[in-house]
């Protein structure tokens, strides 16, 4: 049989779910660790404490601003992505000018179950379709916007295929039907060039873990002039939109993780890339696969493939204990789950004996060449011991 | 989101997986489960005088099909058809030290498949007819092999059936389910596939109805 050879110490663990979370950079728990001890002051503290914290709580939102192209009254702190989402869509609805807003069947959970709410009172939801490589259908658009939506909010990328949407574009045609438009940017931002003046939209969200800053803490960029409610209340803090006292490190720390991701962005692209070519190409070898989503506009690292006849589960689980870390969008809860995959790749169509056998691997800074060798090599193995099992039956 | 954290017994029976196989020209096998939802177990038997000489599986399945598969064969290995038959699922989630609640259903198929196999090596070999009558006792204990992931007990045992009716080849059942309950949509697929095998149900009506 097949060896499988167990990961023993933390030496071994190779970590390829960037796309779930990265590890936080050195740079940044040091700044993070400085500000912790020194600067512990409230933001919103009158004394010299209180003072210093603010000062760099300022300095991060400008910097975070500079980087996106935003000013910095339009960058307001969050606890992360799902908070963003949640204000931009729920805060719109006080001022909304009608009763239909407008999402896509692949969001993020945090849209789509917002989205559902919305439903539940009173909103005309409607949920435009994907095609085959995970693009918003555009015509869908253009025929089903009137009037009347008040918010339309598309991904700018995928998490679990990341195709990156033609924002630009859906935002032309929303602007054009009157709607206001937020893009979920968790997966974008940090990883490909961000410019909101570009993009046009009213809202954007990001979430600093995913950009090797800290858990917790993410921003919601707010176009000047758009009108938002908040949906929590207290101190007032973040000018009314978003109470609560400011996460002054987490805000930071985001700050300096965006800076060292764009700084280094095209070297680690040209590595990504490479990378992925190199799985995809060893693994064809062997293996029957598909690569879901677009093959030329998709987050560079993040890579969905499809086997024929695995168990994507047990792919995932294998791999795991050789100490190899991949997420699957085919968890089994119920022997009847039909709906065993995820909603995303159930939209792109993609046929059941390869959906089921579906695992995300997402590249990141950390990784070596080593370590994809190695990868490439345990996932052969693995595929041909899971059909020894009798996967592919 | 469920939490699926194995026990060191499960990832060694998934990693070492006992009595994977095939065998050629078994007196008992039988397939349970469909490759369409992510499950499928097969089950060989070679049977002596009445005990289980040889006995291998396949799975197509997630880490804890393959480990269910693996310590349900070990059980049954060497011991006597009647005592193989008596073994329950919950015997060999013990054995496997527990099984994340979404996943004890894992379990019941590989049981199931041990008992699928049984039953054709009676038949073949034995001639012995399985015919039993289809009533509502019978079809309660069918509906005993659906769990509810969230607490991995049956929904007999949960008591979420509320009404069970069986006349003229139609089953009609109401489960009851809260709207949000997310698992709401899989426990009805799973009873309509566990009463679709049932030769004399012709019609199955399923509704949920909140309590």
């Amino acid at each position: 049989m097949t060896n499988i050879k167990m990961a023993k110490t933390k030496m071994d663990r190779i970590y390829l779910d960037h796309a779930a979370t990265t590890p936080i950079l050195p740079e940044v728990i040091d700044k993070m660790s400085e500000i912790m001890k020194n600067s512990y002051g409230n933001a919103s503290s009158l004394h010299y404490l209180g003072i210093e914290a603010r000062e760099i709580l300022e300095e991060s939102r400008k910097k975070i601003a500079f980087l996106i192209n935003a000013d910095p009254e339009e960058i307001y702190f969050t606890s992360g992505g799902t908070e963003g989402d949640n204000i931009a869509i729920l805060g719109s609805l006080p001022n909304r000018c009608g009763d239909f807003a407008l999402t896509s069947v692949i969001e993020h959970e945090a849209v789509i179950e917002t989205f559902k709410h919305l439903e539940k009172i009173g909103i005309m939801v409607k949920f435009a379709p994907v095609n085959d490589e995970g693009f918003v259908d555009l015509d869908y658009l253009k025929n089903n916007l009137h009037k009347g939506f008040f918010l339309v909010s598309i991904m700018a990328a995928n998490n679990e295929i990341g195709t990156i949407q033609p924002i630009r574009e859906i935002n032309r045609i929303s602007e054009n039907a009157g709607a206001f438009v937020h893009t979920d940017a968790v997966q974008a931002v940090g990883k490909i060039p961000i410019n909101v003046k570009e993009l046009g939209v009213n809202f954007l969200s990001a979430s600093a873990h995913k950009f090797y800053g800290p858990k917790g803490v993410g921003f919601l960029y707010v176009k000047k002039d758009t009108p938002v409610s908040s949906i929590i209340f207290g101190g007032g803090h973040e000018r009314g939109l978003r109470s609560g006292t400011e996460n002054v490190p987490g805000a930071a720390g985001m700050a300096l993780a965006l800076e060292l991701c764009i700084n280094s962005m095209d070297k680690d692209h040209i590595k990504y890339n490479e990378w992925s070519e190199r799985i995809i190409s060893e693994a064809g070898k062997t293996e029957e696969f598909k690569l879901n989503g677009s093959r030329k506009n998709r987050i560079p690292g993040t890579l969905s493939l499809s086997f024929k006849n695995i168990n994507g589960e047990s792919l995932m689980q294998i791999l795991s204990i050789q100490g190899i870390a991949v997420s699957t969008a085919s968890a089994c809860q119920s022997h009847a789950a039909k709906r065993g995959y995820s909603h995303v790749i159930q939209s792109l169509g993609v046929e059941e004996s390869y959906a089921n056998g579906t695992i995300r691997i997402s590249l990141g800074k950390d990784n070596t060449d080593e370590q994809i060798d190695f990868f490439i090599e345990a996932l052969k193995k693995s595929l041909k011991r899971l059909r020894e099992f009798g996967n592919g039956l | 989101m469920a939490v699926i954290k194995y026990t060191d017994t499960v990832i060694e029976h998934f990693k070492n997986p006992r009595n994977v196989g095939e065998i050629e020209n078994a007196d008992g096998s039988a397939t349970v489960g469909s490759p369409a939802c992510g499950d499928q177990v097969s089950v060989f038997l070679k049977i002596e005088d009445g005990t289980i000489d040889d006995i291998k599986f396949l799975s197509y399945g997630c880490a804890s099909n393959i480990a269910t598969g693996s310590i349900v064969t070990e059980m049954a290995k060497g011991k006597k058809v009647d005592y193989a038959k008596s073994l329950s699922w919950k015997d060999a989630v013990e054995q496997l030290g527990g099984l994340p609640p979404v996943k004890v259903h894992c379990s019941i198929l590989a049981i199931d498949g041990l008992r699928a196999a049984i039953k054709d090596y009676e038949e073949k070999k034995l001639g012995i007819k399985h015919e039993k009558t289809i009533d509502e006792s019978f079809l309660i204990e069918e509906l005993k092999k659906v769990i509810y992931p969230k607490t991995g007990k049956n929904i007999i045992e949960e008591k979420l059936v509320k009404y069970l009716k069986f006349e003229e080849g139609k089953v009609e059942i109401e489960i009851s389910f809260e709207e949000t309950d997310q698992f709401r949509q899989n426990v009805m697929e799973e009873i309509r596939e566990h009463l679709e095998e049932i030769k004399d149900v012709k019609e199955i009506d399923v509704r949920a109805v909140e309590y």
